[in-house]
């Protein structure tokens, strides 16, 4: 099993998010997350990558429990756990070299780490993460001269690069027009089948879901509301997911990161 | 592996970094620090030890008494001080200010009589503050004696040439519309300034005032090292006779001082907003110079005032000597005070850097408070109490300046840097840490390159700040021109201090020219 989670629930600021989480990806699986804004997908990647830590229930990632393992061994498990955010964590000043770079930490020394900040290694290897989003040429710049869709893609070069064994993704499309949304998603669904690696995306749009993935998990505040196989998600079954969407959790508009802001 | 790199800002970065080390490398001969000293034992035993002695502080009744004495005379002549400040800076603002003049309010033509005057006027207040308030003080010591009456005169004519000019400034910050509709009307420039600009700008004027009260009080306790009275008189006479349980007393009772006066300038920027509130802060300020005025009095002597002795004195001073030895000499001096500047302010950068991380909470709360009390100490005392201080400690010369112009920017500079760590966004750093990277890599691709530009910036501020101060730091002994300037006061060579004097104020102009035309090359 690459993810397993068994009830687990998750409050955020003592009020509760998640709800009996219960779970399983296998190895290799692929499946979409889909849910109104506010049903709690972005906490649910973030328990399974470790950002998060669950207030009931148990979790494994890749076969181990993250919360029981020393923290140097906790490291050695979270390098194999690559994240997509929903808004790219670049530092603004960062040049896309680095940021791309970044995703390696993970199996560097701090020396090597040092070092390459001053003189970048392994540039190619860099620039065909780059080149598969479309972006090669814009190794050298720094990642607040690029639009949010590259810096969106820079987030998911970062990964590439990376190549973890577990592969999380959260709204990875937001800012991307419709046919480089649809380009980005096979991306990324061909190098987890390519490389073996266990892919789970959250996705607003329900039509890339079904188009690209085997198996749905629908969320609703807080709670898996079906979990087929997408062959077996009925029409109903989706208006009820997305029916009368505001009353109970207001979608949470998600707090720009400072750089986001429009000046 | 030395292949060549593609980095296009390679060449750039090594350019930086070769310059860098060649502006370095010669300071350490110039200044004759020596880091490595730092790392070795025995040092680290002599500084305990002199660390040591300042434990536990004095405190019998007997000094204490005394330091209250002078305590209440370097606040005293602060006040007093910047009373003359006031009524030096007030008039020249109000003659100099554009915001009241009628060219520019109405289509009035200009009068050239008037502009030569305001420009020779703005001239005459960049002197008054170009020359460092220590100097005046060095100088009012040679022209009117020891005591707190030079200090007084020191503050007020330095702080009257900023105050001018800063006064002039918020005039012209406030909208002109109302002075406009007064000029049309035939008011003249008194009556726009009483009914049209003041109410505006009161509350700025009010606020800046009180701030640079605050500065006068860490200057005026400082100015007894040159012989002008107050607690800087006690500290300099405990440190000549190693008395370091007295300094300690000393530097605490400071730093309480200045943490009142905080206090105090908080609550009058509180009370500025109600009309009560004004009233109280000018009934204060009437009772304070009236008060200060009484307790100075009495210990200036009576005949101080003698006009036709302080303008022989200043004759004295023309016409500047510029022998040739002098000069080259003097020009060892900007090159020595330039290479503490720099030295300090880079090893400053450093030990900020290393402060900051804890002070912004990342090493748990007992680290922050710790390192916080420390940034605290460090930019609390001033950067010339430092210097009197380092001067014990290593021994006469620019290493000692060297050493307080660290750990005074140090200070400073770490508290800016723990604010920008704090307000930089936490989720870089998070995803790398959730992706396997160690704290400091993290640390190094996820928050670094957000605050690295912002740190690079704030150094480069104090270094300008530093060559300034660095000029004066020879006055207590720690190197750079100061120590020439004082030495020629001493042996009364007053036109060898009027070329060093002369001197200082280019190297000022020099610095700030240059960081100005930098600074735009950077904007643009």
């Amino acid at each position: 099993m690459s993810l397993l989670f068994d009830r687990v629930s998750l409050s955020l600021g003592g009020s509760p998010v998640l709800h009996d989480i219960s779970l399983s990806l296998a190895d290799g699986e692929q499946a979409a997350l889909i849910g109104p804004s506010g049903a709690g997908k972005t906490s649910l990647l973030m328990l399974a990558n470790t950002v998060l830590r669950p207030n009931g229930g148990s979790l494994q990632l890749l076969g181990q429990a993250p919360w029981s393992l020393p923290s140097r061994a906790l490291r050695a498990l979270r390098r194999d756990i690559g994240t997509v955010y929903q808004s790219p964590p670049l530092p603004p000043r960062q040049r896309v070299v680095n940021a791309v770079a970044a995703g390696r930490l993970g199996r560097q020394s701090l020396a090597a780490a040092l070092a390459q900040l001053l003189l970048p290694r392994d540039t190619a290897a860099i620039e065909a993460a780059l080149a598969r989003v479309n972006l090669a040429d814009r190794l050298w710049e720094r990642c607040d001269q690029l639009s949010g869709g590259q810096r969106q893609r820079v987030g998911i070069a970062r990964v590439l690069y990376q190549a973890p064994r577990l592969l999380l993704v959260d709204e990875p499309v937001s800012a991307l027009d419709p046919r480089l949304a649809e380009q980005t998603v096979r991306l990324l669904t061909d190098e987890a089948r390519s490389r073996g690696a266990t892919l789970l995306m959250s996705l607003h749009s329900v039509e890339l879901a079904l188009a690209f993935f085997p198996r749905l998990i629908g969320a609703r505040q807080g709670r898996v509301m079906f979990d087929l196989p997408r062959e077996a998600v009925s029409e109903a079954q989706l208006s009820a997911l997305y029916a009368d969407e505001t009353p109970h959790a207001p979608p949470p508009t998600p707090t720009p990161l400072p750089w986001q802001r429009p000046c | 592996m030395l292949s060549p790199t593609r980095d296009p800002a390679f060449g750039q970065r090594l350019g930086a970094t070769l310059l860098l080390l060649a502006l370095l490398a010669p300071t350490f001969a110039l200044t004759g620090f020596n880091p490595f000293v730092l790392l070795r034992q025995d040092t680290w035993h002599v500084w305990l030890g002199f660390v040591a002695g300042f434990l536990p502080p004095a405190h019998d009744a007997d000094f204490l008494a005394e330091v209250l004495r002078e305590t209440v005379t370097t606040l005293a002549s602060a006040t007093q001080g910047l009373a003359l400040a006031a009524a030096i800076g007030l008039p020249a603002a109000l003659a100099t200010s554009r915001a009241l003049d009628a060219a520019r309010l109405t289509a009035e033509p200009p009068s050239r009589w008037a502009e030569t005057a305001k420009r020779s006027l703005r001239g005459l207040l960049v002197a008054l503050r170009g020359v460092p308030e220590i100097v005046w003080a060095l100088l009012f010591v040679r022209a009117v004696g020891l005591g707190s009456l030079p200090a007084v005169l020191a503050i007020g004519v330095a702080y009257g040439g900023m105050l001018g000019k800063v006064y002039a400034e918020i005039l012209e910050s406030q909208p002109a519309e109302p002075a406009r509709a007064l000029a049309a009307s035939g008011a003249g420039r008194l009556a726009r300034f009483a009914w049209a600009t003041l109410p505006q700008a009161l509350p700025e004027l009010v606020s800046y005032s009180v701030y640079r009260w605050e500065c006068a009080i860490r200057a005026s306790a400082v100015m007894g090292f040159v012989g002008a009275g107050g607690i800087g008189q006690l500290i300099d006479t405990s440190l000549k006779m190693l008395n370091g349980g007295e300094v300690s007393t000393l530097l605490l009772v400071f730093l309480l001082l200045v943490a009142l006066t905080e206090a105090i300038s908080r609550l009058c920027r509180r009370a500025l907003d109600s009309r009560a509130g004004i009233a109280g802060i000018a009934v204060a300020t009437l009772a304070a110079v009236l008060g200060s005025w009484v307790w100075l009095r009495q210990g200036w002597p009576s005949d101080a005032f003698d006009l036709a002795a302080l303008d022989h004195f200043a004759g004295e001073f023309f016409p500047p000597a510029h022998d040739a030895a002098l000069l080259t000499s003097a020009g060892r001096g900007i090159l020595e005070t330039l290479a503490m500047s720099l030295l300090g302010s880079v090893l400053a950068f450093v030990g900020g850097a290393l402060l900051a991380v804890p002070a912004a909470g990342r090493f748990g709360v007992m680290l922050k408070g710790l390192s916080r009390l420390l940034l605290n100490l460090l930019r609390g005392v001033p950067d010339l109490m430092w210097a009197a201080l380092a001067v014990l400690a290593v021994g006469l010369g620019p290493a000692a300046g060297v050493l307080a112009l660290t750990l005074h920017t140090a200070g400073v500079l770490g508290r800016l840097f723990a604010e920008t760590l704090e307000n930089a966004a936490p989720e870089p750093e998070r995803a790398l840490r959730a992706a396997g990277a160690g704290r400091f890599s993290a640390f190094a691709y996820g928050q670094l390159p957000q605050v690295l530009a912002q740190w690079i910036a704030y150094t480069l501020y104090r270094w300008e700040n530093n060559i300034r101060i660095a000029t004066v730091l020879g006055i207590v002994g720690a190197g750079g021109i100061g120590t020439q300037l004082y030495l020629a006061l001493s042996l009364f060579q007053q036109q060898t201090a009027a070329t060093l004097i002369i001197a200082m104020l280019l190297l000022s102009w020099a610095v700030e020219t240059l960081s100005r035309v930098l600074r735009r090359r950077m904007e643009s």
